[in-house]
């Protein structure tokens, strides 16, 4: 059974019309080739040829000298949709895959707040859904709003963290970080990328660094791909959809090889998911589905009207797939 | 020049090359012994292979074969046993240059 994302008010609900209204994005300019992560990390350079060869990953961005504060604020500098809104606010989530990510008491969620004018809003941290945060963070979003009823109420979602230890650079032999952010603004009344569905499945039982737990490891790859297939096939039920409905699939950028295996599974044709930022981005942590959405409106990959699917999975694990209309 | 096929026909030379590097070149991705291999060995379950030391192991059998794998088709039952995984790569392999 895959439990729907949360109690109460959900997507479907008739309270409940959740809605991305505008996406920004931002990636540093520094490309760092693969090899030179895989080194640096005092990996065998086998480990680089089978990145880029089999799994697709090529590079990262990355900004060595900024703060998570720069890489965050850089990404609401360009939602355009924001400005002169900032009033509006009601809610400011940070959708976070690493527990941890500034020692105490540093708080750069509080301080963009505060340098964005956005002090009034409710500002907090999602986390625990791992990679698949960012999806659960629009699912909360949209509810807090829908049950405070104001019109016009804005959320807004930030995604996009800094590779700063060993295991959130790389998840060895799957997997490689980079850095970027992305702002999402949600509404809980509004028809633009309308949420029509959410699916979410954690399994704790794959909770542990899996590098250092050989058969949690070996379970959690046997039964990743049914897992995520079913928290997919799940929300477009939920939509009342078929998978051939499906105009496009934006995934988490854990790999190449691993969607194109999901897509023969699940007989989706691999052309619809798109995968062109895993050579050039790598992983960035939840902040891919953003990223990948604004690739398919920048390359017209998304015509109004279209039903399109963000997916990803976080280690611990969660996997969890939402259905929206464009 | 094509030494794989992908129609159907499989090259029974390469298949026995792919067959012996492939229990050659297990001990060295796995970094310990393994003993003898058969057709019916299972790599994941018995010898405790996952999806990076897969990987690892048809590069180091086109370094060794001095062939290409096409990968994009490769899926869990290709991978399960020592015969499988032979199978598949004679079937999907080019040769260099």
């Amino acid at each position: 059974m895959v439990p729907l994302g949360g109690g109460g008010l959900r997507p479907g609900h008739p309270g409940v019309m959740t809605a991305i209204e505008a996406v920004a994005t931002y990636l540093p300019d520094q490309r760092v080739p693969i090899e030179d992560r895989i080194a640096r990390l005092d990996l065998k350079p086998m480990q680089a040829k089978l990145f880029r060869r089999f799994l697709g990953l090529s590079e990262v961005r990355l900004d060595p000298d900024g703060t998570l504060l720069d890489l965050l604020l850089a990404g609401v500098a360009r939602l355009g949709a924001l400005r002169g809104r900032e009033h509006q606010v009601s809610y400011v989530l940070y959708a976070r895959t690493m527990p941890v990510v500034v020692p105490y008491p540093l708080n750069p969620l509080h301080e963009l707040c505060r340098l964005r004018g956005l002090d009034h809003a409710v500002a907090f941290t999602v986390t625990h859904h791992a990679c698949a945060t960012g999806l659960l963070a629009i699912d909360i979003a949209g509810r807090l709003l829908a049950a405070d009823g104001e019109p016009g109420a804005l959320a807004l979602v930030l995604t996009g963290e800094k590779t700063f230890t060993r295991d959130a650079q790389l998840v060895p032999g799957t997997s490689v970080f980079g850095e970027g952010a992305a702002a999402c603004l949600v509404r809980a009344d509004g028809d633009r990328n309308r949420l029509l569905a959410y699916a979410t499945n954690t399994q704790g039982q794959f909770n542990g660094r899996l590098e250092d737990l050989p058969e949690l490891s070996a379970s959690y790859e046997e039964e990743y791909p049914d897992l995520l297939a079913g928290v997919i096939l799940a929300a477009v039920a939920q939509a009342g959809l078929t998978l051939d409905e499906i105009s496009l699939i934006l995934p988490h950028n854990v790999n190449v090889v691993s969607w194109q295996r999901l897509s023969r599974r699940m007989g989706f044709p691999v052309g619809r998911v798109l995968l062109e930022n895993v050579p050039v981005t790598g992983h960035v942590f939840s902040a891919d589905s953003f990223l990948n959405y604004a690739t398919a409106v920048e390359r017209h990959r998304l015509r109004p009207g279209d039903r399109f699917l963000i997916a990803a999975a976080g280690l611990g694990a969660t996997f969890s797939a939402m259905v929206f209309e464009h | 020049m094509d030494e794989g096929t992908g129609t159907g026909h499989l090259d029974t030379a390469l298949r026995q090359r792919v067959f012996d590097s492939i229990g050659f070149l297990l001990p060295k991705v796995l970094d310990r012994e393994t003993g003898p291999v058969s057709d019916g060995t299972q790599l994941m379950r018995e010898l405790g292979l996952r999806s990076a030391t897969m990987l690892e192991l048809l590069l180091e059998l086109e370094e060794e074969l001095e062939v290409q794998i096409d990968v994009e088709d490769i899926d869990q039952s290709d991978m399960s046993t020592v015969g499988q995984l032979a199978d598949f790569v004679a079937g999907h392999a080019t040769t260099d240059g």
